[in-house]
């Protein structure tokens, strides 16, 4: 083929022909990377298809039996009014898909307009900068919108049935939601941009994947933090939720006028449904246009591209290197080699400085404070033990109970060391060249990479544990005891879970949360917590089991310590010896 | 320019004279499942001298590579690095070797100054002789500036050269380079390539592979051409024309020894 028959092809004027044409290409990615996928891979995808389906059929059905509800006797009789608040539903429903798909958008348009690297092939290629953009958008909202969908229509489909709504209600819910997506979508790219003008994009893929985390670790232990029994909700409780969800429906919200509108048409009020809807599909017509056209100016016009806050000059510190003369550090230099030192200061460096790899430490330490609320609520759970229970297991309990701080910051511990053996050799990432080509022996590089993931759980474990303690003015031999049997059991796992990460690293990941693969989180899941079940037995059975035999609890301890401890060392070292010549093999295969 | 030279003439000690090979592969093999990648290659590289590696995409010039420096095991067939065995005694034979990849994928929430003191903990040199030869190698790659910054904020030619720097941290006997100059500009491309003369001048070697024929030329003292995993010749440009009767340039030598039906492909596509 010449050039000539190259130009001579005609290309089509149409924008959707391209906008059609980009998406098709997306989905054949899509579809492509599936077929490829590991069947395991295929089989959760399949999972979670269904499990959508699930959610939408499972929401509908919830949400017609809550709505049956609402003129039940036992409600009225309560005197709670819930009539306003179902009236309401369509603008929560409404504001929480544009501010899901606007929070969501955000990441995906900053991964695909930023990180991706295909931005300068689409801009070069003959296709109209509109239609990539439209694109782009597009991409953002598909998947999210699907999810949503899932969750969000059923239930106002729910309503409309319910409520025997207008046939016309039905399609223009579908309508609204998707104008108020691609408007959330429109000015998330836009934040995104002015995001990236002050900061770097990595820098803001990490903070908003650390952000994430910590997000989802609170939501997903809400309910035990503020200890609300959906189930046995007080009339008042029900009454007070629903009033402030209500709040949300104000004439003056531009995203209760969709909802208002929808009420309005469902319930056959035309005129001020005709005026709602036009008002919020112009609005948000509007925005979206307005929004994709000013980010395809800011970003073909480079705005987007440059930033602007002058990068803060850093002064070079030789003490850094140095360290302090401090007793510790210099005993610790003395220990360890300065290769294992290297390589602990550089992942210390590593996990520091990306907010991705912090939140694997963090999140365990969140989920420490709030069972520690939690017990600390519950005033350790002695306030149970009442009653007629017999006196052996009033002692039995008792003596477990001295013992659950323990068990509790063990937990703790477990969850970082998890999370920082596992990814240890993994963090490498492509760098690992760097470890692999110097004089660094496997055994070197295994020390250090079980320091870097023993010492911060070690250290967690304890201060969750002195807290506790302290809290709970523990006995100082239960908390002596405690502090050797968590390094003793967390030196054991850690051998354990790294001996796995090992087998399963990989040097391969372009997103930190990506380091390891679903096999070698669950093998080594799985293989951590039977470890630490059997690690309790082993330490905490004979101190807690032997004085019901007259044996005094002194004893039972320093039995748990040794057996406990030797077995410990054993798994320690045992695995790491196992897989030492896989080592040298890592980013072979 | 000058203050540079002055401070390549600076960090490179003189070696002692090395009788042996720097670089010594026997009947060397690597097989992919069912593809060979290198195809029982033997070759000699010695000290002093800038040995250019040279051979088509996917000839398995980088796969040799990365068995020189350790990071690939052979199938069969040994690697032996200033007298070491890389598979048998490869802590020895890594001390001696500073390896430049061809994609400098280096630690990025480290910086410069951060990277080179972590090469230098690992092959365990003292902890004064780091600080000063990070200060040296920094001013000669011109990252003096840039020293403290975290390497994701840098460009690919600053990354290039930290990954250069960081090969030169504890002044190795062997330098394996794997496209050294791809993506530098054209100052930074002539420092690389300065640097190389001077090291090997002061009696290492630098094993180098590259696409650049011209450089290959000029630069090389010898020069070994890999075509689909088999070293197909080996020698100095005078060497390699009295090979190839009739061809002047490396360019003509190496397309005639490596060319064939990818050629005639080529000028197809591009009439």
């Amino acid at each position: 083929m010449t050039s000539t028959d190259v130009s001579a092809r005609s290309q089509p004027d149409n924008l959707w022909f391209y906008v059609i044409e980009l998406l098709r290409l997306r989905w054949v990615i899509t579809i492509s990377g599936f077929k490829r996928a590991k069947p395991l891979r295929k089989a959760l995808a399949l999972l979670l298809g269904l499990l959508v389906l699930a959610a939408f059929a499972g929401s509908y059905i919830l949400t017609r039996l809550l709505l049956r509800l609402v003129d039940s006797p036992r409600i009225i009789e309560s005197g709670v009014n819930l009539n306003s608040f179902v009236n309401a539903i369509p603008t929560i429903i409404v504001s929480g898909v544009f501010l899901g798909i606007l929070l969501v958008s955000f990441g995906v348009l900053l991964q695909s307009l930023y990180l991706d690297n295909d931005m300068d092939f689409l801009l070069a290629a003959p296709i109209p900068t509109r239609a990539v953009f439209l694109t782009k958008l597009l991409q953002a909202i598909l998947p999210n919108f699907i999810l949503v969908m899932a969750f969000g229509l059923p239930v106002l489909f729910s309503l409309g049935v319910t409520g025997s709504y207008t046939i016309l209600y039905f399609p223009l819910v579908l309508v609204v939601l998707a104008f108020l997506s691609l408007a959330a979508a429109g000015i998330a790219s836009l934040l995104v941009m002015a995001v990236v003008r002050i900061l770097p994009a990595k820098r803001v893929a990490e903070v908003l994947a650390f952000l994430a985390a910590i997000f989802f670790i609170v939501l997903s232990q809400w309910t035990n933090l503020t200890r609300i029994n959906f189930v046995a909700l007080a009339p008042e409780q029900l009454s007070k939720g629903t009033q402030a969800l209500t709040t949300l429906n104000s004439a003056w919200s531009p995203l209760a006028w969709g909802g208002r509108g929808l009420v309005d048409l469902g319930e056959r009020h035309w005129l001020s449904a005709a005026f709602f809807l036009a008002l919020t599909l112009g609005l948000s017509g509007g925005v979206f246009w307005f929004a994709m056209a000013a980010a395809e100016y800011l970003y073909t016009s480079g705005w987007a591209s440059i930033q602007e806050s002058p990068q803060r000059k850093k002064t070079h510190r030789a003490v850094d290197f140095e360290g302090t003369n401090d007793a510790s550090t210099s005993i610790f230099r003395r220990l360890l080699p300065p290769e294992v030192q290297a390589i602990m200061r550089k992942d210390s460096r590593e996990l520091r400085r990306d907010l991705r790899n912090t939140s694997q430490v963090i999140k365990p330490l969140i989920l420490g404070i709030l069972f520690a609320v939690m017990v600390l609520r519950s005033g350790g759970g002695l306030s149970t033990v009442k009653g007629e229970t017999p006196t052996l297991f009033m002692e039995l309990f008792r003596s477990a109970l001295a013992y659950g701080s323990l068990v509790l910051s063990l937990f703790i511990g477990w969850m970082v060391l998890s999370n920082l053996a596992l990814i240890s050799f993994s963090m490498e990432g492509k760098s690992y060249w760097m470890i692999k080509t110097a004089p660094v022996s496997a055994v070197t590089q295994l020390t250090a990479k079980f320091l870097i993931a023993y010492l911060p759980a070690l250290i967690v474990s304890w201060l969750f544990m002195a807290g506790m303690a302290l809290i709970q003015k523990a006995p100082a031999s239960t908390i002596l005891y405690g502090f050797l049997s968590i390094a003793l059991i967390l030196a054991g796992l850690g051998g354990i879970i790294l001996a796995i990460g090992v087998r399963g690293a990989n040097l391969t990941w372009t997103d930190p949360r990506r380091m390891t693969d679903g096999v070698t989180s669950t093998l080594g899941l799985i293989a951590g917590f039977l470890a630490l079940i059997a690690a309790l037995l082993l330490f905490f059975a004979p101190p807690i089991g032997l004085p019901l035999f007259g044996i005094s609890e002194l004893t039972g301890r320093l039995i748990g310590l040794l057996g406990g401890g030797a077995i410990a060392l054993l798994c320690m070292i045992l695995p790491l010896a196992l897989v030492k010549d896989r080592v040298g093999r890592i980013g072979e295969e | 320019m000058n203050t540079q030279l002055q401070v390549k003439q600076a960090i490179f000690e003189p070696l002692e004279h090395i009788q042996s090979p720097l670089i010594a592969l026997q009947d060397l093999y690597k097989k992919y499942g069912t593809k060979t990648a290198v195809d029982h290659v033997n070759l000699n590289a010695w000290g002093g001298e800038v040995f250019g590696f040279l051979g088509p995409n996917g000839a398995g010039k980088t796969t040799t590579i990365k068995m020189i420096v350790g990071l690939l095991q052979p199938t069969s067939g040994t690697v032996k690095v200033a007298g070491y065995d890389m598979q048998k005694q490869p802590l020895q034979a890594k001390i001696s070797t500073g390896y430049v990849p061809d994609t400098p994928n280096l630690y990025s929430k480290l910086s410069a100054r951060e990277l080179l003191h972590f090469v230098g903990e690992l092959y365990r040199m003292a902890p004064s002789q780091i600080d000063h030869r990070i200060e040296e190698l920094l001013r000669l790659f011109s990252l003096v500036e840039a020293g403290d910054d975290q390497i994701d904020s840098y460009s690919h030619g600053m990354q290039q050269k930290a990954s250069m720097a960081a090969a030169l941290m504890h002044d190795p006997k062997v330098l394996v380079l794997d496209e050294p100059t791809v993506g530098l500009d054209p100052k930074s491309a002539r420092l690389i390539k300065d640097v190389l003369r001077q090291f090997s001048d002061r009696g290492s070697l630098v094993f180098v592979t590259t696409h650049i024929l011209e450089i290959a030329e000029r630069m090389c003292d010898r020069i070994g051409i890999v075509n689909k995993g088999r070293l197909i010749a080996v020698g100095t440009m005078e060497e390699l024309r009295t090979i190839r009767r009739g061809e002047t340039s490396l360019e003509d030598i190496f397309l005639s020894l490596t060319g064939g039906p990818e050629e005639a492909e080529l000028a197809e596509v591009l009439k």
